[in-house]
């Protein structure tokens, strides 16, 4: 499974991100400093690869935080340049959820199979 | 390293401080266009950003501000006239040296200030509101007509204080200040973490240590500290200096910038401040016919000497760059240097990329045209419909929409180009005199929004000096000017710290601010935020402690936390006296 892309992080959450991913699960692209058109407004991108681990984590932290993160991810087909298809999925997840159900919601909402990650 | 001036998290959202163009980004033209043309309208969410890019504008909008952005312009155009002359003789060498000391002379003030100018703008953000003084700071007084919706009857300004509080109260600002306290405390990269606790550092040590209780008004303070530095002569004295070379520009400008602190430090008075209170609220009578021209006064605490030196200097170097031209090229170019220069008051709070149309009755159509069917739009309707500028013929194509606010001569304008050429302008609720009209109309014609342009310049630029080996030079002196701004600034920021705890504390802040403090918690720095802006709100300890169980926050554990951190690091956080609660972050 292609990873997932987190845009528009502060670097608190890269910093607290990086704290709950298992170890070597998250790379971190800044944006660029200087900027050449209107664009959206953007810090970092956190590059994370799909775990169980590793949605269980991010499920819990965007309910806690009661965030509204962006997600990137890869899609089935190729755009018209022949580049493989992407979508920005917008996640908040009710805070009063419990853990499992964060992560199922989560899972649902990114149409991940969680049965066959390990 | 990029000499824009960003704001935090917003790397989109800038300001240039050669042209002074403010970019705010975020803002879509079917959603904010009331916002942009109505007083009180703009879209609320972008209100940190505005204000932190408003700081910077009207600090770049000043002496100091003006020469800088006048050295660059005139590095460009040298630059350029020695690229393109076909015939090169011994003199270029003097010419390449005369373009490299203007660079290290801009290179050198620009990031020796550029922690300062960030930190002024975050101490808007976070903490800036009115208080006892008349006299209201320009980023203040355009924040209120911006996004407060005036009603007749009201005292002046009323609203304002209420305002900014409901913003500092919630989720985004607070996170907004949880992300710049894990910053780095170096000044690689803007220095915002050392910036922010130097300027809220210097603000509790004025009413501790110089007794200066006119600065509990917080806007005052901030209108202070950007007269004391952007209004400073005696430093327009000391960088344009015929004596400097460009091996001792970095020098003085360096030694210029810590006296001028330590004066700032030992020197300020409650009595000095009410001096320049008075003057703020006598300037701000007669303001709408002020111009660049009319350069401010000298600081009432100035050397009046140096400061006379430093105005004529700044005159004679205007004078240069209204002087007359040897040929075309260089008519051109000084031509643009004028537009640049006279556009330096104009703030853009919105630039929008649409379809355009003038038609045949001079009537100026933007987005929702006919023939846009195609994009399955809701309606089909122009979004503005205004009248073209006199003798713009017909035509129609992609264009740009800015809204500008002049916070100098005090109105707001709209401005579309198509392909860069002006079609229309339009004032926005207020009565502007025709010479400001056509002022206006004047800039437009040389206006251009095109990021492009500054990249363009700074490639001729590094050409020549490349072309003439001096590019390894600028480039030894920059990294000297970055070490000099660490040192600087890092120390002064933690002004509560000993001397002897320096160097410990300095270490655990370098990579990530109050993160390793902290226990690497970051639920802990958001309490801290949170903490800190419900101080800067109401610095009563029952109300910061009801604004924190809002959030299920115990404040009896926080301050317990707080104080463990702090004496393990010897970095203060928060101090309480009975029943009042000061924030040092």
């Amino acid at each position: 499974m292609t990873p997932l892309e987190l845009v528009n992080l502060s670097k608190l959450d890269v910093l607290e991100l990086g704290s709950l991913l298992p170890s070597g699960a998250m790379s971190v692209s800044t944006a660029q400093e200087a900027p050449d058109s209107h664009g959206e407004l953007a810090t970092a991108t956190a590059v994370v690869i799909v775990s169980l681990a590793a949605l269980r984590v991010l499920a819990v932290w965007v309910a806690k935080n009661k965030k509204v993160v962006t997600i990137r991810r890869q899609v089935e087909g190729r755009d018209a340049h022949g580049k493989p298809q992407s979508v920005l999925t917008e996640v908040n997840i009710d805070s009063s959820l419990s853990d499992p159900e964060a992560l199922k919601h989560l899972a649902k909402v990114l149409e991940i199979d969680t049965e066959g990650l390990s | 390293m990029t000499d824009l001036h960003c704001s935090l998290g917003d790397r989109h959202s800038y300001t240039d401080p050669v042209t002074n163009r403010v970019m705010i980004s975020g803002v879509s033209l079917d959603r904010d266009l009331a916002g942009m043309l109505m007083v009180g309208k703009y879209p609320q969410r972008l209100l940190p950003t505005f204000l932190h890019e408003m700081v910077h504008h009207w600090c770049f909008h000043s002496p100091v501000g003006s020469v800088l952005s006048y050295l660059q312009l005139r590095a460009r155009r040298n630059s350029l006239l020695l690229l393109l002359e076909s015939h090169h003789d011994p003199g270029d060498v003097d010419r390449s040296f005369d373009i490299l000391l203007d660079l290290l002379r801009y290179e050198a003030a620009i990031n020796l200030m550029r922690p300062l100018a960030e930190g002024m703008a975050l101490f808007a953000e976070f903490d800036v509101t009115p208080g006892e003084s008349t006299a209201i700071s320009t980023p203040l007084n355009f924040t209120y007509l911006s996004f407060h919706e005036i009603e007749s009857g009201k005292a002046p300004y009323e609203g304002l204080a209420e305002l900014l509080a409901q913003h500092r109260l919630g989720d985004d600002l607070m996170e907004r200040k949880a992300n710049l306290l894990v910053q780095p405390f170096t000044c690689v990269g803007g220095g915002y973490l050392p910036g922010y606790m130097l300027v809220k550092n210097l603000w509790l040590h004025m009413l501790r240590e110089r007794h200066c209780h006119r600065f509990w008004d917080r806007d005052l303070f901030l209108s202070y500290l950007q007269s004391f530095f952007y209004n400073d002569y005696e430093f327009i004295a000391t960088l344009l200096s015929p004596e400097t070379s460009e091996y001792g520009v970095t020098n003085s400008v360096s030694l210029y910038c810590q006296k001028r602190l330590k004066d700032f430090m030992d020197n300020t008075t409650d009595d000095l401040v009410g001096e320049f209170e008075t003057e703020v609220v006598a300037r701000a009578a007669n303001r709408r016919d002020e111009t660049i021209r009319d350069l401010p006064e000298p600081w009432p605490g100035s050397d009046p000497q140096t400061a006379r030196l430093g105005r004529q200097r700044l005159k004679d170097l205007l004078d240069e760059l209204h002087g007359e031209a040897d040929n075309e090229l260089e008519r051109s170019v000084r031509r643009m240097e004028s537009w640049v220069i006279a556009q330096r008051e104009l703030m853009c709070i919105g630039s929008f990329k649409e379809r355009v149309r003038v038609n045949e009755h001079g009537m100026v159509h933007v987005g929702r045209l006919p023939g846009q069917e195609k994009w399955n739009l809701d309606f089909i309707m122009p979004l503005i419909a205004v009248g073209a500028d006199s003798g713009v013929p017909a035509q129609d194509g992609e264009g740009l929409i800015e809204f500008f606010l002049a916070p100098t001569s005090l109105y707001r304008a709209m401005a579309i180009t198509i392909g860069g050429k002006r079609v229309a302008t339009s004032f926005l609720g207020v009565d502007v005199k025709p010479e400001v009209e056509e002022q206006f109309r004047s800039n437009m014609l040389g206006y251009t929004a095109d990021p492009k342009v500054r990249e363009t310049w700074k490639s001729v630029v590094s050409e020549v000096l490349s072309k003439h080996g001096l590019d390894s030079i600028l480039e030894h002196y920059q990294q000297q000017i970055s070490l000099i701004a660490n040192e600087h600034y890092t120390a002064k920021a933690l002004l509560f710290t000993s001397d002897e705890d320096l160097g410990e504390c300095l270490d655990v802040l370098r990579e990530n601010g109050v993160f390793e403090v902290l226990g690497r918690d970051a639920a802990l720095v958001r309490a801290l935020a949170s903490l800190s802006m419900a101080a800067s709100v109401h610095p009563v300890y029952d109300f910061v402690k009801e604004i924190l169980a809002n959030s299920s926050i115990d404040i009896s554990q926080l301050l317990e936390k707080l104080k463990g951190a702090s004496s393990r690091f010897h970095l203060p956080f928060v101090r309480q006296i009975e029943k009042v609660l000061i924030s040092y972050l």
